[in-house]
C-alpha cells in the first residue's frame, strides 16, 4: 500500500493542480541559469516537476528530460503542455522523490525544485537526497531549491514555536494553507535553515558546490535556498 | 510513454530491472501496459501513457 505520507501529498497536489498551475506560470531565474550551462546532450530528471514550468525549457535544451511528480492531476497539465510545444523527448513517471523509479548513474543532471520542503519526516527527506546521489551520473549536478525557515513571513512563528515545546512535529513543520480560486487545503511544510539544508546535503553523500539565499518576496530575509551539489 | 524507457526505469522500491506488457500501442507510444518487477515481483500499470511507479 502507498505509504500514507505519499497518499495525502498526492491528493493535496491533485486538488489544487489547476490552480497551483495559473499562479506558478514563470520559471526561477536560478533554475534557469543551470539549465543554461547544462550540455545538449544532457540526461535530466526533474524531480517534483509540478506543473512543468522548469521541466519545458529543460526539455528546450537538453537531449532527453525525465518529470517525475506525485500527482497526476499536475503530471496531467505537463503532458498537456508536452504537446503544445510540440516536445518529444520528455518522458513522465508518476511517483515519488522518495522512492525514484530510475535507474543508478543515469542522469546527468536532476532539477530538485521547492519539492523536498513538502515530505514530512526528515529520515525521508534524507532519502531523497540519497536518491538523487544514486540516479546521477559521477560528477553529475543537482539543482536543489526549498522555502527559507527564517522568512519575513513565517519568522514569528517559528521564533515563537523555539519558545513553546513543540512536541511531535519536527523543528521546521508548518502546515501552510492554500487559499486561492476558493480553495482552502492545507500543505505540509518543512522549512529550511541554512545549516539543515548543509548538514543534509553532507549526510546524503552529496557534494555542496554552493548555497545562496534570495529574497522573492521577502524584505529583510531570504525566503528560498538555492543549493548547487555535485554527486560522487 | 517509449519502449526504451525500459532501460531507464527499475522498481521504486527494490531498484529491480521490470519487465513491460503492453496492452495498447500508437505510433511506438505505450498508451496501456504494466510492468512487473522481476526482483520483487510488484506490478504498475501504465495508464493513458503515464507509468504510475509509486511504491507498492
Amino acid at each position: 500500500m502507498t505509504n500514507v505520507y505519499t497518499k495525502k501529498s498526492e491528493d493535496t497536489w491533485n486538488a489544487i493542480a489547476k490552480s497551483f498551475d495559473s499562479t506558478r506560470r514563470k520559471p526561477w531565474i536560478e533554475c534557469i541559469d543551470f539549465i543554461n550551462n547544462l550540455s545538449k546532450e544532457s540526461l535530466v530528471a526533474d524531480i517534483g516537476c509540478g506543473n512543468g514550468r522548469h521541466l519545458i525549457p529543460c526539455a528546450k535544451q537538453c537531449k532527453k528530460v525525465f518529470g517525475v511528480d506525485v500527482s497526476e492531476e499536475l503530471l496531467k497539465i505537463v503532458q498537456k503542455k508536452i504537446t503544445e510545444n510540440n516536445l518529444s523527448n520528455v518522458e513522465l513517471m508518476h511517483s515519488e522523490a522518495v522512492n525514484i523509479p530510475i535507474k543508478d548513474n543515469l542522469v546527468d543532471a536532476v532539477l530538485y525544485i521547492a519539492t523536498m520542503h513538502n515530505i514530512p519526516q526528515r529520515y525521508r527527506r534524507l532519502k531523497s537526497l540519497m536518491e538523487i546521489n544514486r540516479i546521477l551520473k559521477k560528477d553529475g549536478e543537482a539543482i536543489i531549491s526549498v522555502w527559507s525557515r527564517w522568512q519575513d513571513k513565517f519568522r514569528q512563528h517559528f521564533i515563537k514555536k523555539c519558545l513553546t515545546n513543540v512536541n511531535r512535529k519536527e523543528f521546521g513543520d508548518i502546515d501552510i494553507y492554500w487559499r486561492q480560486h476558493g480553495l482552502d487545503i492545507s500543505r505540509f511544510y518543512h522549512l529550511y535553515s541554512k545549516r539543515e539544508l548543509q548538514n543534509d546535503i553532507k549526510q546524503a553523500g552529496l557534494d555542496l558546490i554552493k548555497i545562496d539565499g534570495v529574497k522573492y518576496f521577502s524584505k529583510n530575509y531570504f525566503d528560498n535556498y538555492f543549493a548547487i551539489v555535485k554527486s560522487n | 510513454m517509449k519502449k526504451e524507457m525500459l532501460d531507464i526505469l527499475c522498481c521504486p522500491t527494490c531498484k529491480g530491472d521490470l519487465e513491460l506488457e503492453i496492452k495498447k500501442e500508437d505510433e511506438g507510444e505505450i498508451i496501456e501496459g504494466s510492468f512487473t518487477c522481476k526482483k520483487c515481483n510488484c506490478t504498475y500499470s501504465i495508464d493513458e501513457g503515464i507509468p504510475n511507479l509509486l511504491p507498492k
